[in-house]
């Protein structure tokens, strides 16, 4: 089996999986963790919707169909998960450091 | 005004004996914890997978309105004593063809007496199909069998024969899915 079908496996089957399994205990994680927790499963819902219109347009075999269509076909779950967790990771940890900086100037 | 008789509380009934559960009600929870749990992980693990399988169905159930297949409307021109014989249609539909079709080879020939047309399917990337008139030979139609791909697609069958038990997977996951879901409806007030 390939790189690339390894990816598609695991941004199908284990990311959700994954998700799900990190989505327990949610409320006890910090904000941070929390919001990458959102940012994951909205890049990967937006992502299936990436994969599946790439997949299917056009109504041919992507093989040879250009990179970017074999790219979005394979990766783009993947690639979705780690960029909304990265975003949502992101926000967090600039809110926190924010809200640090304001407590600290208060007298 | 009420009487101070009325005033007086009423005292609780203690119960001194706690009721026991049935075997009955524990094997309702456990089963009814086991349902909610597998329908909630079966039901993310199979998401995705679904989701092209529904697709794809969608697709395949209306590829003549979304020009997916070529929708020839033919009349037979003779009779299937007087037709040409296959290899000399593969033959013409070969000269007929793209090139990357022509280079490839035919996968299939599907004739249809009644409409009086051979089908030849070359196995290229696009799938081409040329429509002949198999008494004359005739090309009647040169078109892209998109359907063969989504349908590929739709069983797994596309990434290699073994991938069929990903698409029969997700079929079983659905079955589970449609218990565990009738039983979460039908015994709602089972804590979990």
């Amino acid at each position: 089996m390939t790189g690339e079908r390894l990816a598609l496996l695991a941004g199908l089957l284990l990311v959700p999986v994954a998700l799900l399994w990190f989505g327990h205990g949610l409320r006890n994680r910090s904000r941070a963790a929390k919001l990458a927790f959102w940012g994951a499963t909205l890049g990967h819902i937006a992502a299936l919707l990436v994969t599946t219109a790439a997949a299917l347009n056009p109504p041919v075999w992507w093989a040879g169909g250009g990179f970017w269509r074999d790219f979005a076909v394979h990766w783009s779950l993947l690639v979705g998960v780690a960029l909304g967790a990265c975003a949502g990771a992101a926000i967090g940890w600039r809110d926190g450091s924010r809200q640090a900086a304001d407590g600290a100037l208060d007298p | 005004m009420s009487s101070p008789e009325n005033l007086t509380p009423v005292k609780p009934e203690v119960r001194t004996s706690a009721r026991q559960p049935s075997p009955t009600s524990d094997w309702l929870r456990s089963t009814a914890r086991w349902m909610f749990h597998s329908h909630l992980w079966l039901g993310v693990l199979a998401t995705g997978i679904l989701l092209l399988v529904a697709v794809t169905g969608i697709l395949l159930n209306h590829k003549r309105p979304f020009g997916l297949m070529p929708d020839i409307a033919h009349e037979s021109s003779g009779s299937l004593e007087s037709s040409l014989p296959l290899a000399e249609l593969a033959q013409r539909a070969a000269a007929a063809a793209p090139p990357a079709a022509a280079a490839a080879d035919i996968g299939r020939i599907d004739v249809r007496p009644g409409d009086g047309i051979a089908k030849v399917r070359f196995d290229d990337r696009a799938v081409t199909e040329v429509t002949l008139d198999i008494a004359t030979g005739a090309v009647v139609d040169i078109g892209e069998r998109n359907d063969v791909f989504i349908e590929k697609l739709h069983s797994g069958e596309i990434f290699g024969d073994s991938w069929v038990l990903l698409s029969d997977a997700a079929a079983l996951i659905l079955i589970l899915l449609l218990v565990s879901g009738y039983w979460l409806w039908l015994y709602p007030r089972r804590r979990l």
